[in-house]
């Protein structure tokens, strides 16, 4: 079975004590403004990319006109409920994969024989690019959001899965002992102990799940998939007589969507780990 | 039994246990997959038995492997593994540069983390409309997917070199370039590497979709024409064959992870 | 009474590892036993198969009569690791609180034990706090308050005091021994520290490393209540924890 991972995909280790670094309200506001001052530097280096017109500009417009059009389409509704059509299958699927791969994780973390016989199922599961059954997917399910919602919690439950079996086998044993030893019973013990200290690792594998369900929401509306969604309002800009501008602009908020979905996941777990980091070595 | 072969035979035994769970559960699956298969005799979801006949028959016959495959899986696959690479190398060498440049970060990271979590699929009819649809811009697009998580990982790698190590190599006047090929780099290795990981999956993905876009060849034009025909079989045959692909590469990754990380404690 | 009885108990971890060899020795009703021994003879793995919490290899642990088999009623254990062994994702009441649930008890019950036994350890009003926000020596203190609240029978001990600062050692010591007469429960208190060991018990037993086994046994002669100054200066004191003392630097 795969090491789990963190949101950089990194081997996640035990939990170490450490200072969560606390920003003052000034700290904070210098780190945007110098977050600023890169995106906008990013910004004019594409302005002038795009200016030196080594591509034909209507093909790849400037940067000021894509935000431009970008904040239009901010308060398009026609716009708007695309993304909502995109974020209802993403968070749909992400939780079903939740519902079904944080059960089985514990699971498999828990018991060896569990993992000995399950681990090849998975991994030859996993080994499927989730893509490769959207066709298949939408033979069966049509192209509606049960298929998307399917096909992200198809793609979103390894990240879950991996992260929460990694986080359960990182129970500390005193941990367990000490709930032996009050003869505390199993389920009770998964609850109160095994997930409160797994869950870190739970909500790491939440934002990466987050992350490739979008990734794979959106191909799956670019390929073949829907009818509805950002995906599907970026295809239609660009084999509609592809405005050009349009195009970038949403590609940008579908970023923006992506990044705001892994900040708020961060927020959150910040929020409810405030533990993390802060038991023994 | 004798006493002194019982820890022979409890080993034997164990052995077999073991491998009795491990396979025994896939088995089963398979077992009841072909059987409900056969039992629902729905169209979509034809018989394992079936499947793994047609992809024998379509890739892995005359002697071992057919000309059809190096047709639809050759050049997809070598796409999607240049893509990847040049990603990587780019993503590590503009990683290394912008996280040894401390000053640098505050600006540096939101814009790198905007464009890892953009989500990739949406740029890939931009860049065939935009740069068009030939092997070097699929590879293009590849590249660019996949540079920011290594890019940014790298970053992340650099950074999180002990300052004490830095510290030992300057007292002990140790040159730049020995620092960073000896220390450094060393350092970051993991984060590298987890960062490959990752766009490892992501360059199939940006492969198969580039192909059902615009592609007249290739394992994602060979899937997406099997749905539009209806050939059942064939896109259950595709699936396969990907997951075979994508097993292989994951292996073969992890193999050489493990080598090059070998030294080090896990 | 018998509490708490060890018969001829050997334990090994995996064949040819022995850390335990055939243990003999019991603890009375409401007596407070203390087990000294250099580190590693065994004192954590005894006091985990009195637990119930790893199975010996031979022999019995009787826990009022009754052969333990996983873990016995009416018994409760405070671990070495203070700072494993409480939640750091509960505060400091729920953490008191948590084995109560099991023993469903009523919720207002509950809150009274908790305020008891904090009150008892001297931690009134922290119940808001995490763990982690408190001293060392204050994290021992919640997790006896836990053990406390569970009325146990049976205290198992395992060094609780071994990683806090001398001072908040001691008072930790006299909290042990107040709480012991006040609730009246028996105490298996394991350590490494021979001066902790006479000064608290009632009784003791030395062990021997590799394997653990009992090197000698003595009762302690020393008044009910205790002070770390007086008791610690008399005579009774000097002279058994020299013997103590000797009796280890022998078997090493
Ligand atoms: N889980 C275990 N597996 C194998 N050996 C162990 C285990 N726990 C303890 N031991 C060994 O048993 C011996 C006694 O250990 P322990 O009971 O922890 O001693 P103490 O608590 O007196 O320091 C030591 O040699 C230790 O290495
Ligand atoms: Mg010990």
């Amino acid at each position: 079975m795969n090491a789990p991972v963190t949101t950089t995909g990194v081997r996640a280790e035990p939990r170490r004590p450490g200072v969560r670094r606390r920003t003052s309200p000034r700290g904070a506001l210098a780190a945007f403004l110098r977050g600023t001052a890169g995106a906008a530097l990013l910004t004019l280096a594409f302005e002038v990319f795009a200016r030196l017109e080594l591509v034909d500009p209507r093909l790849l417009p400037p940067a000021g006109v894509i935000l431009g059009e970008a904040l239009r389409l901010l308060v398009d509704p026609a716009f708007l409920v695309e993304v909502w059509a995109t974020l209802v299958a993403v968070l749909g699927g992400v939780a079903l994969a939740a519902a079904i791969a944080v059960p089985l994780g514990v699971l498999i973390g828990s018991y060896r024989l569990a993992a000995l016989g399950l681990t090849p199922i998975i991994d030859s599961l996993r080994s499927v690019p989730g893509i490769a059954i959207i066709p298949l997917l939408v033979l069966v399910m049509g192209q509606g959001v049960s298929m998307k919602v399917t096909i992200v919690a198809f793609v979103a439950v390894w990240p879950l899965l991996f992260n929460t079996v990694y986080g359960v086998r990182g129970v500390d044993p005193v941990a367990m002992e000490t709930a032996r030893a009050f003869r505390v019973p199993v389920h009770r013990t998964w609850w109160r102990v095994v997930l409160p200290s797994a869950l870190p690792l739970v909500l790491t594998g939440l934002r990466l799940a987050l992350a490739t369900g979008l990734t794979v929401g959106i191909a799956a509306e670019i390929a073949v998939g829907t009818r509805d969604g950002v995906g599907y309002f970026i295809l239609r800009a660009s084999y509609a007589g592809f405005h050009a501008d349009t195009v970038f602009a949403a590609v940008t908020l579908a970023g923006v969507l992506g990044y705001l979905m892994n900040g708020i996941t961060v927020a959150l777990t910040n929020r409810l780990v405030v533990w993390d980091g802060k038991g023994p070595s | 039994m004798s006493a002194a072969h019982a820890p022979a035979g409890r080993r034997a035994g164990g052995l077999a246990q073991g491998l009795l769970a491990r396979l025994g559960p896939v088995v089963l699956a398979v077992l009841l997959w072909q059987w409900a298969a056969l039992a629902a005799g729905s169209p979509f979801f034809p018989p394992p038995g079936r499947i793994a006949g047609r992809v024998a028959e379509l890739w892995f016959s005359e002697p071992l492997l057919t000309e059809r495959f190096w047709q639809d899986a050759g050049p997809s696959v070598l796409r999607a593994l240049t893509g990847w690479l040049a990603g990587a190398a780019l993503g590590v060498v503009v990683g290394l540069a912008a996280g040894l440049w401390k000053a640098a970060a505050g600006y540096v990271d939101p814009p790198v983390n905007f464009l890892r979590s953009l989500p990739k699929p949406a740029i890939v009819p931009v860049f065939l409309l935009v740069f068009g649809s030939g092997d070097l811009m699929r590879i293009g697009l590849i590249t660019f997917g996949c540079v920011w998580p290594v890019l940014l990982n790298t970053m992340q790698g650099v950074r999180s070199v002990d300052p004490m190590y830095l510290e030992t190599a300057r007292a002990f006047h140790i040159p730049p370039r020995t620092q960073l090929l000896r220390v450094v780099i060393p350092a970051a290795l993991p984060k590298i590497f987890a960062g490959m990981r990752v766009t490892l999956s992501l360059s199939l993905i940006l492969m198969v979709l580039s192909e059902w876009l615009l592609a007249d060849h290739g394992l994602g034009h060979f899937l997406i024409t099997a749905q539009r025909t209806f050939e059942i079989l064939d896109v259950w045959a595709a699936i396969v064959l990907l997951g075979l692909l994508g097993y292989l590469l994951n292996v073969l990754f992890l193999a050489a992870e493990r080598r090059v990380l070998r030294s080090r404690p896990s | 009474m018998t509490a708490l009885q060890v018969s001829n108990l050997s334990k090994s971890y995996g064949e040819g590892n022995p850390a335990l060899h055939n243990l003999s020795f019991e603890v009375r009703e409401g007596e407070l036993l203390s087990i000294v021994g250099p580190s590693g003879c065994g004192k954590t793995t005894l006091l985990k198969c009195v637990a119930g919490l790893v199975p010996a290899t031979r022999g019995e642990v009787r826990v009022h009569g009754e052969e333990v088999s996983g873990v016995p009623e009416g018994l409760a254990v405070v671990f070495q690791d203070y700072g494993r062994s409480l939640f750091p994702w509960m505060k400091v009441g729920q953490n008191v609180e948590f084995p109560l649930e099991t023993l469903r008890l009523p919720k207002a019950e509950r809150q009274e034990r908790v305020e008891r036994s904090l009150a008892a350890v001297g931690l009134e009003g922290k119940h808001e706090r995490y763990p982690w926000q408190l001293s060392g020596g204050m994290q021992q203190r919640v997790a006896i308050a836990r053990a406390l609240a569970y009325r146990p029978k049976v205290l198992l001990m395992d060094e609780p005091f071994a990683s806090v600062d001398a001072q908040t050692r001691s008072g930790l010591e006299d909290l042990t021994r107040r709480v012991h007469l006040e609730f009246g429960m028996t105490i298996l208190f394991v350590t490494h520290d021979i001066d902790e060991s006479v000064y608290l018990a009632d009784r003791l037993v030395v062990l021997r490393r590799s394997p653990g086994s009992v090197l000698a046994e003595l009762v302690i002669e020393l008044p009910r209540v205790r002070d770390q100054i007086v008791t610690k200066s008399l005579p009774a004191f000097v002279r058994q924890r020299s013997v103590v003392a000797q009796h280890i630097k022998d078997a090493s």
